[in-house]
């Protein structure tokens, strides 16, 4: 995955934000998964349209840190979800 | 089809029409006094004659359903007993004597929706009346919740030591008894609700106490305990806000518990 990829939230993965923390229950295997306030805000941007640099683009507005740093988070985040199998790629 | 049974859960009523003298005798064996011979104006659900033939065993003791939705109605599959129902809870399951959990499981995911629709939820959990409030210990198989209902078996009233039904009225949550029970000689016979006093997570230790659980991890806990009704991904929404307003308005504990202490000194 890179910049230029577009994801979207699988079907099946219902979340609420609490606080800081976002919870993910993956409906079909049972599985939970906790993200932190980063993890909550990038999970709200992946919408099935936009690129993940335009998520990166927002992350920049929001937090105060290095793009290098924030691209690296992202796409290792991002990779992360997958795996999961909490997102799909948009084609 | 022989005369007519009423179905009651936590108030919600169903009447079943079955096919024959000898499922009638079952489900009353099983499931009195949440079954009785009775008429009201309830939902119709038939219990047909099932092909026992296609039944294809216990799966080693597990009893696998599968759920799946097509427009308003809900079809349920557990290995070959099959049923089916609509938005409005009348309808049918084939079923003949026998595999009582299969028919069981036709049951326990109409009333997941039946209460889903009513304001409520059934929650994977024990349940217990403990000096005049409810007490709801939840998790998943394994999480320790028989053996605290055990506990509580002499001390108060176990409402079900593996599934309990839940709902909002007046702006309370109340515990329902259900007749879904996983040890047979920990299920209650009798009808009975209580306001929720306190939801406690289970958590095995060498020490007994209890804390606040984290909002996050209530939440979680809540989320992953409501079973079936996430296989139709119309009822999302509803399922969330239902588990909004619990997590919001009941005490929500980490009960972390030593095999043989007193329990219920802590909770």
């Amino acid at each position: 995955m890179d910049l230029n990829s577009v994801v979207k939230k699988k079907k099946g993965v219902v979340f609420r934000r609490i606080l800081d923390e976002m919870v993910l229950l993956d409906t079909k295997g049972g599985e939970v998964v906790v993200l932190n306030d980063v993890g909550g805000d990038i999970w709200e941007y992946i919408d099935g349209s936009r690129s993940l640099k335009e998520i990166l683009e927002l992350l920049q507005e929001r937090y105060e840190v290095e793009r290098e740093v924030l691209e690296r988070d992202l796409l290792e985040f991002v990779d992360q979800l997958w795996e999961a199998g909490l997102i799909e790629e948009v084609t | 089809m022989g005369s007519s049974l009423l179905f009651e859960i936590a108030g919600l009523s169903l009447t079943l029409k079955c096919a024959s003298q000898k499922v009638e005798d079952e489900v009353i064996d099983r499931y009195s006094p949440f079954a009785e011979y009775g008429d009201a104006e309830a939902p119709v659900v038939t219990v047909t004659c099932g092909d026992l033939t296609s039944v294809r065993g216990d799966a080693g003791g597990e009893w696998p359903l599968a759920i799946s939705c097509v427009g308003n109605r809900v079809d349920v599959e557990s290995l070959g007993v099959e049923g089916w129902f609509t938005t409005d809870f009348t309808g049918n399951v084939k079923y003949d004597c026998g595999k009582p959990e299969l028919l069981e499981n036709f049951f326990r995911v109409l009333y997941a929706f039946y209460l889903l629709n009513n304001g409520g939820m059934l929650l994977h959990a024990a349940g217990v009346e403990y000096r005049g409030g409810g007490y709801v210990f939840v998790g998943q198989s394994g999480s320790g919740k028989s053996t605290i209902s055990r506990m509580f078996r002499d001390r108060g009233i176990v409402y079900s030591d593996d599934m309990v039904a839940i709902r909002e009225e007046g702006g309370r949550f109340l515990l329902f008894s259900t007749p879904f029970r996983g040890e047979e000689t920990l299920w209650l016979r009798d009808r009975r609700q209580i306001p929720i006093e306190k939801v406690l997570i289970p958590v095995k230790s060498d020490k007994t106490y209890s804390v606040v659980a984290p909002e996050w991890e209530a939440l979680a806990k809540i989320m992953a305990n409501v079973p079936f009704v996430y296989e139709v991904e119309g009822a999302h929404s509803r399922v969330m806000r239902i588990i909004d307003e619990f997590v919001k308005k009941v005490s929500i504990h980490k009960l972390y518990f030593e095999k043989k202490a007193p329990v219920w000194e802590v909770i």
